[in-house]
């Protein structure tokens, strides 16, 4: 019996297989994954330094854990080279180069941090999180340093500031935007979240990038496009991803920002789905856990069952910051304004689009007990 | 006579759901048992459904 074949051990991989488990305890699945293939839950990587957690503590399940408790094939540290679509295989390349038959193949390959366009010998010294592993140099390289630059003032960004500077680092955060968060909240909002991190401790530019990274002993210098000069101990790039579609493209699977999927999760190739972060669905990209979640069941059933279309209801995500509780929940209609209400730090903001509809929302403050209110105001996203 | 309050987690992102508490900021007043949380209702951390909760012992 051909096997369903699963690339990616993320958490949109991990749940499928999940997922299908529930539905079907005998089909045989395999996954295959770069990585170590133990489970860990994402978000948590920008939180982890204050809690003074290790990359084997962020560990929820071992790869040895999900074998036995999924009763799957797991092959770790493997590349997937190659997909033909017309074979219905895949090459993989561990120690040897093989090759693996599938029934259905299901794309899970997460997405990769941008490359800035940095100039100096520093730019290899730039670091992102975007994994275990990187976690794990981040978390080594970091212990004896003091000062500490966030490239990007995005979700993970501030985050890291937030989780740093509560861990006794010296926090700068440089973003192109004029306030933390931009895409999510209007400008009071931002305004009150940078007020709240304490002056001495976190210094922000915006309006700004940064365009050249250069090594000096120890330290790296930072030049900003205004033409200021910074001197830090690390730098830690928080730009955001992009979808991995390499794989996809190589096998004449369409691809546009993300890999190109309907509501079925399908590609245009027959057999081949895919879900988290590499996919794109209605010229949407869907970062964030929930809508992988979603994802892995509705295409659990119509691998395993009855054909399911992906439907999202909305999400509201919470920012971990200790100091300013923020919750959002972006439009996917970007044409809009926001309207705001309450005085800082407590603010109700609804984004509305041209129909006077509140598409998004974002709370600080006391605000965020309003959730559950806003939740229901908001009309649901049509991905199709 | 005490009730045994009952501690769930989430098995994607270790959230506890402790009945004790109840999560008062999603509507689930203090002491609500976990058998009577609607079954739609979601992980307000990651959006896992309710049957991805298991009992924590």
């Amino acid at each position: 019996m051909k096997p369903i074949v699963i690339i990616g051990s993320g958490h949109a991989g991990i749940t499928l297989a999940r997922e299908l488990r529930v539905i079907n305890k005998e089909t045989p699945i395999i996954l295959i994954t770069q990585e170590s293939g133990s489970a860990y839950y994402k978000p948590n990587l920008s939180k982890a330094i204050s809690l003074g957690k290790s990359a084997d503590d962020l560990v929820m399940k071992n790869v040895e854990t999900l074998k036995s408790e999924l009763n799957i094939f797991i092959k770790t540290l493997t590349r997937v080279e190659s997909i033909d679509t017309e074979k219905n295989t895949v090459v993989i390349k561990n120690r040897l180069i093989e090759s693996i038959i599938y029934k259905e193949l299901i794309l899970a390959i997460g997405a990769t941090p941008f490359d800035l366009p940095i100039e100096g010998d520093g730019k290899n010294d730039v670091v992102s999180v975007n994994n275990l592993d990187d976690y794990r140099q981040f978390k080594e390289k970091i212990t004896n340093k003091r000062n500490i630059l966030i490239i990007g003032a995005g979700f993970v960004g501030i985050e890291f500031a937030s989780d740093l500077f509560a861990s006794d680092y010296q926090v700068t955060v440089v973003d192109m935007e004029a306030w933390p968060l931009k895409k999510a909240l209007p400008q009071q909002m931002g305004e009150t979240i940078v007020n709240s991190f304490p002056k001495d401790r976190v210094d922000w530019h915006f309006g700004v990038a940064v365009t050249k990274v250069e090594r000096q002993g120890n330290s790296l210098d930072v030049t900003l496009s205004c033409g200021k000069k910074l001197t830090v101990d690390m730098v830690l790039s928080a730009v955001g991803i992009r979808s991995n579609t390499c794989l996809a493209k190589d096998a004449k699977i369409k691809v546009n920002r993300g890999i190109v999927v309907d509501e079925y999760l399908r590609t245009n190739i027959n057999n081949v789905y895919a879900i988290g972060d590499c996919a794109e669905i209605s010229g949407h990209t869907l970062p964030f856990i929930a809508p992988a979640t979603f994802a892995a069941k509705a295409l659990a059933k119509t691998l395993l069952a009855e054909p399911t279309t992906l439907n999202i209801p909305n999400l509201a995500v919470a920012v971990k910051i200790p100091t300013c509780p923020t919750v959002v929940c972006p439009s996917l209609d970007l044409a809009g304004n926001w309207v705001v209400e309450g005085d800082a730090p407590d603010f109700i903001a609804r984004f509305m689009n041209a129909e006077k509809t509140v598409t998004g929302f974002a709370l600080t403050g006391k605000a965020i007990s309003q959730k559950m209110t806003l939740l229901k105001e908001c009309v649901t996203p049509q991905l199709r | 006579m005490s009730i045994q309050y009952k501690k769930y987690c989430c098995v994607t992102c270790d959230l506890v759901y402790d009945e004790e508490l109840g999560f008062p900021e999603e509507g689930i007043a203090p002491g609500t048992l976990f058998e009577d949380i609607p079954d739609d209702w979601t992980c307000p951390e990651c959006s896992a459904s309710k049957s991805d909760f298991f009992l924590v012992e």
